[in-house]
């Protein structure tokens, strides 16, 4: 009998950086314009977006998410550049859309918002699993009304509607030491469910270019 | 970013978490959890209250309580087990209090969800009670430095440790007033 045989295949641990990416306002979409008629269609453009931005920046995995889809970035010399691929990759993403939403039907207006995290995950078939996973996933869930719950929070209003990345701390880290064109902008310290202790989340802002 | 009406002040703040409410959730469900939570922070308002305090906000299992004394902070950190005391139903889970304390100046400020504080002195209180162990409270040097001889001897030696986006910071360590579970 193989020594195998009876276990389970050994799942491959990678370290990769996660993104969220979420439409705004998706299911109030659907329910009011039709899935067909409108979700569909502007769920297949996300798709057709993030093919044309992360592909070259190293994306690993594209899993739907129904709203949106889980996103990791994988790269083999440095796991901290994935980690700022990512966050690039999503800036393109948010352009993209805002040029597909030229001339476009209000109702059909691909908005968008993401977070970014970067740890251990479990490599499975176009699919990851983790706390880390779930980490991301708490990020992207940070609304407005999460402020109040948070300390040190900023003001609901500066928590923009659309087209908004946050971070997390070891995201954020990496950011300040080694990106120049994004600045993490602490939002506030916030407690998340099945995770101890307390969480500094930030925006990901672009660096204003410097005067002439 | 504090609102534009802001104004600075010298503060005590407490920060209180459950611990084991993960592992709780997990075996009894949210629901539980979430009513113990809800009537142990209704009664640690009411006892803010009684130490010249507020419970100021709650964030998950946690919340964030000011004074404006550090000497009032540690009393109402202290008597929190006399307020913590889950019902029948979770009497028997492995559920335990800890908490933090710290005195600086901050950013006091009307919000669309009530008066909060904000600033440097709020994250490091936050920061220092990832430090605290169960059934124990942190106090920083800044709010030891308020306390009188006689508080100061419940006072474990001090310690330093680095906080994250803080650096490094001076803290002692002491007990709760009475052990919590009490109705067990």
């Amino acid at each position: 009998m193989p020594a195998s045989e009876g276990f389970p295949p050994a799942i491959e641990v990678a370290t990769e950086a996660i993104a969220i990416v979420d439409i705004v306002d998706a299911t109030k979409m659907s329910n009011r314009f039709g899935w067909y008629a409108v979700g569909r269609g502007v769920l297949r453009d996300l798709r057709s977006l993030i093919a044309q931005v992360g592909p070259k920046r190293g994306l690993s995995c594209q899993k739907s998410t129904g709203d949106g889809y889980l996103l990791t970035f994988r790269n083999q010399q440095s796991a901290e550049l994935a980690a700022i691929l990512a966050v690039e990759s999503i800036f393109e993403l948010f352009d993209l859309a805002v040029r597909r939403n030229t001339g476009v039907p209000e109702e059909q207006a691909l908005v968008l918002r993401s977070a970014v995290h970067i740890g251990e995950v479990d490599v499975l078939p176009n699919d990851r699993e983790g706390p880390h996973v779930s980490f991301a996933f708490r990020h992207e869930a940070i609304s407005r009304a999460a402020l109040a719950e948070a300390i040190n929070p900023i003001a609901p209003e500066d928590l923009p509607l659309q087209n908004y990345v946050l971070c997390s701390e070891p995201v954020a880290d990496i950011l300040r030491q080694r990106a120049t064109r994004w600045t993490p902008v602490s939002i506030g310290l916030f407690r998340f469910k099945g995770f101890t202790g307390f969480h500094e989340v930030f925006r990901v802002n672009p660096t204003p270019a410097p005067p002439c | 970013m504090p609102p534009a009406a802001a104004h600075l002040a010298d503060r005590a703040l407490v920060i209180s978490d459950i611990n084991g409410s993960t592992r709780m959730s997990a075996r009894r469900g949210d629901l539980a959890v979430h009513n113990l939570v809800r009537s142990f922070h209704g009664r640690a308002a009411a006892l803010a209250l009684q130490h010249n305090g507020r419970l100021l906000k709650e964030i998950g299992d946690s919340f964030l309580a000011v004074f404006n004394e550090a000497a009032d902070a540690l009393r109402f950190a202290r008597a929190l087990p006399s307020v913590f005391y889950p019902d029948d139903a979770v009497s028997n889970e492995e559920l335990s209090l800890k908490a933090a304390i710290h005195f600086g100046e901050v950013s006091v400020g009307e919000t669309p969800y009530g008066e909060d504080v904000f600033g440097q002195n709020v994250n490091l209180v936050a920061r220092l009670e990832g430090v605290a162990g169960p059934k124990e409270i942190v106090i920083s040097e800044a709010a030891m430095q308020r306390l009188s001889a006689e508080e100061l001897g419940l006072v474990n030696r001090l310690e330093t440790s680095e906080l994250k986006g803080i650096g490094k910071v001076g803290f002692g360590r002491l007990g709760f007033g009475r052990m919590q579970l009490t109705g067990a």
